[in-house]
């Protein structure tokens, strides 16, 4: 299935901290190196989402040098639960450790999509990108964006000519294997991690399309 | 990465070979007859207590679950040993359960093998007499329920786990056991394979649990998410798991002089273990550079100081992690991936900051003695997170942390708590100032320049007026000779911080110090009062800074220790035989 993409916006997001944590440490936190595809959509996201469209990330350019942090904190040990808003960290905690990234500063490159069946008559590409062009100009958003974890808030917005990534020099910088999205499935599938093979290009990680990490993770269940 | 790099490693060195096989030392073999009688109990120890090595199968993970091993496991499996006899009535105790374990697995075998053999070690288990004769051998309190327990039979050398039928059938056993299990693109490797639902442990971090700890875990609720459970929140598959675990816990293993082979304890609860793609012996040289042991140290004291072999920059990967326990998990605090070559540059730089003093090459110091000299006399220790810093400062060739020029300072204005060690703490916490000052992030201002030893020409003033509070002090000290509190223990705090409120008093005084010290000791006081003419000359004006910064004040402790070792330097060797004779002497 083939669908006509919306042109591509560049997006600067940037901040203090930011944990794009890894999901094999995630009950001590740490980060990737990099923004990971799923952590730009959700920034995205903030900005604008409606059923009828999804975002594809293409790039995501590391402005500034790669810095780490650690610190600890009490955390909850259980889940919040509908309903339940009284929880308190020092009933049920675990301190856990965190080690995060500071002073992070990234350009994403997007286009969405429109989601056949979701969208409707009325909807078509040039409405929704005027929308989101709209909307980042003037700082609107449907939550906070953040840099993988909730509480570190980003900065959005629209990238000033001239930025370069860091670390231009290096041609082909290997990550590993990173974590590429949440495969949600159709209803009644479960949902399933998907990873993709990054490097970094010249200072700027290369999203691969979804069909092709769909592939590399074996294909639909 | 981290456990993709980990994992490598294992492989390469041949760490996860075999993944149904462990070499474990095993405490005594059981010798039953062909028939099944028990004939007795040989024991494999070596003088030191310490069991024979041997090839046994993989003894399974192990909590608070039962899980036994295959025809080799610990006296509680094998004999069914309980050090309380379970009390409550009705209900089996664990070394039954545990003891049931095993000899299902004994069972389940013999079931598909004709192994003579096997049939006797079933024999005996199956009897609780001879179980009991085997107790028996050994008085009571000499058993502990963590001795290693194979089986033998009849005259046979070979214990029954290694018999060429045995292990086909275990190795049958395993490769069915490998297929079952979901499978899916392990995030390690990149490969499709059979995924890992809970890792195995790491053993020997410090503050984790004395069983082990896990470094990929989700214990609880929070941790896990998208209604995933345990292992499934990271795809890792189960020969990925075993391998990176395999590799930390080679490096975690106690050494016979290390407290970990190749690991360096950071603060209380963390420990930075390193490991390459270059050769072992290039990593035991980079680890006696970066914590010396004893022996090193002898070596280093023998042969004179070089420094690592300069030239071709090693672009073979070096790899470190600091894990810190956290009870049941481990944490990672700190990970880098650099190259050989650039590591051994930055410890080079490590060692060329930190040198002070025009004397012979020191010792080289290590970094958890820098930070020795620096925490609170109390003993507490620094913050972790600053030991990991530190460390991570030194590999990787950046700044160190700011907190410990603060501390640094602290240290130096409380008067000694043993003066055995005054001098050599001294020497390590301002040759911590240099270095942390040299490393300060340049952005703009001025850099600062800081020599190894005495630099007359630096006309910084916080440099010269330590400098300056060097001379007075020694002054004092020719004058009066040993008293309780000396200026330094009184005025040095506050001399490197506000200048301008204590050094006009110190001048008037020294006038007084210098005169007593001429007419006691002929000489003394007046070379003395030249050099401080010197330094003073070297001042921007009569007026004292009103105030220090944390910078200023580390310039002020360099300037003090210098001038403070050149008079000592230039004082000792000329006092016992020209006291009084050439007060002009100074031949540079």
């Amino acid at each position: 299935m083939k669908t006509a993409a919306s042109k591509r916006f560049r997006v600067r997001a940037r901040g203090p901290v930011a944990c794009f944590t890894r999901p094999e440490m995630k009950a001590e936190r740490v980060s990737y190196e990099v923004m990971t595809p799923s952590a730009a959509r959700g920034v995205l996201e903030a900005i604008l989402w409606k059923p009828a469209i999804r975002w594809q990330v293409h790039e995501i350019a590391v402005i500034a040098p790669v810095r780490w942090m650690s610190f600890r904190r009490n955390e909850v040990n259980s889940r919040a639960t509908v309903g339940k808003f009284d929880y308190a960290a020092d009933e049920d905690r675990a301190q856990r450790n965190t080690v995060a990234l500071r002073d992070v500063d990234y350009v994403i490159t997007a286009s969405f999509s429109l989601v056949s069946g979701k969208a409707g008559a009325e909807d078509n590409l040039r409405k929704f990108e005027e929308m989101f062009e709209r909307r980042l100009e003037k700082g609107q958003y449907f939550h906070a964006p953040y840099l993988g974890c909730r509480e570190f808030a980003a900065r959005v917005e629209v990238p000033p000519d001239g930025l370069t990534p860091s670390d231009v020099a290096v041609e082909r910088r290997p990550l590993g294997l990173m974590f590429y999205d949440f495969a949600f499935g159709d209803s009644g599938s479960a949902t399933r991690p998907l990873f993709f093979d990054a490097y970094l290009d010249r200072g700027v990680l290369q999203v691969p399309p979804w069909a092709q990490v769909l592939e590399r993770n074996g294909g639909t269940p | 990465m981290m456990l993709a790099a980990l994992n490598a490693f294992a492989q390469e060195r041949g760490l996860a070979d075999d993944p149904l096989y462990e070499n474990r030392p095993v405490d005594f073999l059981i010798r039953v007859s062909a028939k099944g009688t028990f004939q007795g109990l040989e024991s494999t120890q070596d003088e030191r207590g310490n069991g024979l090595p041997l090839l046994i199968p993989r003894i399974p993970q192990r909590a608070v679950n039962i899980a036994a091993g295959f025809l080799v496991d610990n006296s509680k499996y094998v004999l069914g040993y309980e050090e309380e006899p379970a009390p409550q009535t009705g209900k089996a105790g664990k070394g039954a359960v545990r003891f049931a374990a095993f000899l299902k697995l004994v069972r389940e075998a013999l079931s598909e093998l004709k192994v003579p053999e096997l049939r006797a070690v079933e024999l005996f288990l199956a009897s609780a007499a001879s179980r009991e004769e085997a107790l028996a051998e050994r008085a009571k309190e000499e058993w502990t329920g963590s001795e290693m327990l194979a089986f033998a039979v009849g005259d046979s050398v070979e214990p029954v786990h290694l018999l060429p039928e045995v292990r086909a059938w275990w190795a049958r056993r395993g490769a069915k056991e490998a297929e079952q299990g979901r499978r899916g693109l392990c995030l390690v490797t990149g490969r499709i394979g059979v995924l890992a639902e809970t890792h195995p442990k790491l053993k020997n971090v410090p503050e984790a649990q004395r069983a082990g700890a896990a470094l990929v875990s989700f214990n609880a609720r929070a941790f896990e998410s998208q209604g995933f459970e345990q292992g499934d929140n990271a795809p890792i598959s189960r020969q990925a798991a075993l391998g990176y675990v395999l590799a930390l816990n080679d490096l975690l293993r106690k050494s016979e002089e290390r407290r970990y082979r190749q690991g360096i304890q950071a603060g209380d609860d963390s420990v930075l273990v390193f490991w390459t793609n270059s050769t072992a012996k290039e990593e035991s040289a980079l680890l006696s550079w970066m914590d010396p042991s004893e022996a090193d140290l002898r070596r280093f004291l023998e042969a004179p100081f070089r420094g690592l072999e300069p030239g071709v920059l090693d672009t073979r990967s070096f790899y470190s992690v600091t894990l810190a326990g956290n009870s049941g998990r481990v944490a990672v605090r700190d990970w880098f991936q650099t190259s050989v070559g650039e590591v051994k540059q930055n410890l080079r730089r490590y060692f060329a900051d930190l040198r002070l003093g025009a004397g012979p090459a020191e010792k080289p110091t290590p970094v958890w003695r820098l930070l020795k000299a620096v925490e609170a006399p109390s003993g507490r220790g620094l913050s972790a997170t600053l030991s990991t810093r530190m460390l991570g400062a030194a590999l990787r060739g950046q700044p160190f942390p700011r907190q410990l020029l603060s501390a640094a300072l602290d240290r130096l204005q409380l008067p000694p708590s043993d003066d055995k060690f005054e001098r050599e703490q001294l020497r390590l916490r301002v040759a911590l100032i240099k270095a942390t000052l040299i490393r300060l992030p340049r952005s703009g201002t001025a850099p600062l320049e800081v020599s190894v030893s005495l630099d007359k020409t630096n006309s910084s003033q916080p440099y010269v007026l330590g400098r300056l509070f060097a001379v007075l002090e020694r002054l004092q000290g020719a004058a009066l000779g040993d008293i309780n509190a000396t200026i330094r223990d009184r005025y040095f705090g506050a001399a490197s911080r506000s200048p301008m409120t204590v050094f006009p008093r110190l001048l008037q005084l020294s006038v007084h110090h210098a005169s007593k010290a001429e007419a006691e000791r002929k000489g003394s006081g007046k070379r003395l009062e030249r050099i401080k003419g010197e330094v003073m000359a070297l001042l921007d004006s009569k007026v004292f800074p009103r105030i220090f910064l944390l910078e200023e004040q580390g310039l002020f402790a360099v300037g003090y220790y210098h001038q403070r070792e050149d008079l000592f330097a230039r004082h000792t060797p000329s006092e016992p035989a020209s006291s009084d004779d050439e007060p002009s002497d100074d031949t540079e």
